[in-house]
């Protein structure tokens, strides 16, 4: 019933806000978090709008058909070492009204096993037509500190 | 399990949980987001409604620190989708979210909604939490 050995010790949750008019011809990078520099990554999880319709920041999040053209980029020890399709990061089969359902990746979270990410110059890119409107790139980060 | 009122006239974005005499200095193993439409005193839940759950995020401080920060509470929900169209309740598949029995500050501990969720009568957000 607990999942074993994922335990909790941080989670923040990252937000990369795309203004509206944007295109897939750019690279849309976090924004530096000061807590997460030197950070352990534990586990990496993705959110589409069928999972969480807005952000804390009350922003509308990145729709399911956009996340499935998107790809994440994490940059460790300055090589771009994890290129992955954002829809790989989903945890929740379907939607929370309707009958809608997400690719759902059954490993469960993105283990990342404690690698130091530079999370400010790491990026999302995607490879077809996105939604023309400002939404935001949601994801979920467990973490520990480097003690 | 434990209640955190939410008035239906709250307008407010940030809620916090009142103080748990249970769960003072307590050591958590595990938190979960329980399926159930009223809790143990008979309020009516915000547990079972997509429109309440789904923008909801939970911030929970260990010394001093907020060492979980916007969670979302779709992290917590582990029981299983109905078929049903219009029953949908989402699931994480990685089960209940375990700790290492950190001892949680409850009373500076809180929800966060982006915007009031205006449920129309005084209800409660449940949450379950495993403990010793």
């Amino acid at each position: 019933m607990i999942s074993g050995n994922k335990t909790v010790r941080r989670f923040e949750f990252l937000e990369i806000v795309v203004a509206a008019g944007s295109t897939s011809a750019q690279q849309f990078f976090f924004p530096d978090y000061p807590q997460l520099r030197g950070a352990k990554a534990q586990y990496l999880t993705a959110y589409n709008a069928q999972i969480l319709p807005v952000t804390p920041s009350n922003i509308p999040t990145i729709s399911a058909s956009d996340l499935d053209n998107g790809f994440l980029v994490l940059v460790i020890n300055d090589k771009e070492d994890i290129k992955i399709p954002l829809n790989s990061l989903i945890n929740h089969g379907t939607g929370y009204g309707v009958n809608s359902t997400n690719y759902q990746n059954i490993n469960g979270y993105l283990p990342l096993n404690d690698l130091i990410v530079h999370w400010s110059k790491s990026y999302i890119k995607f490879t077809g037509v996105i939604s023309g409107s400002q939404f935001t790139i949601a994801l979920g980060l467990f973490w520990q500190p480097l003690d | 399990m434990i209640s955190v009122p939410y008035a239906a006239t709250f307008t407010g974005v940030k809620i916090k949980i009142p103080d748990q005499p249970n769960l003072r200095y307590a050591m958590v193993q595990a938190i979960d987001y329980p399926q159930i439409s009223t809790d143990f005193y008979g309020k009516p839940c915000l547990n079972t409604t997509g429109s309440y759950y789904a923008f909801s995020y939970l911030t929970l401080v260990y010394n001093s620190v907020e060492i979980i920060h916007n969670l979302p509470i779709m992290e917590l929900k582990c029981t299983n989708a109905s078929t049903t169209t219009g029953l949908i309740t989402n699931r994480n598949i990685n089960g209940m979210l375990s700790f290492n029995g950190q001892k949680i500050d409850w009373t500076k501990s809180y929800f966060t909604v982006p915007a009031s969720l205006a449920p129309g009568v005084d209800s409660v957000y449940v949450l379950g939490v495993w403990y010793f």
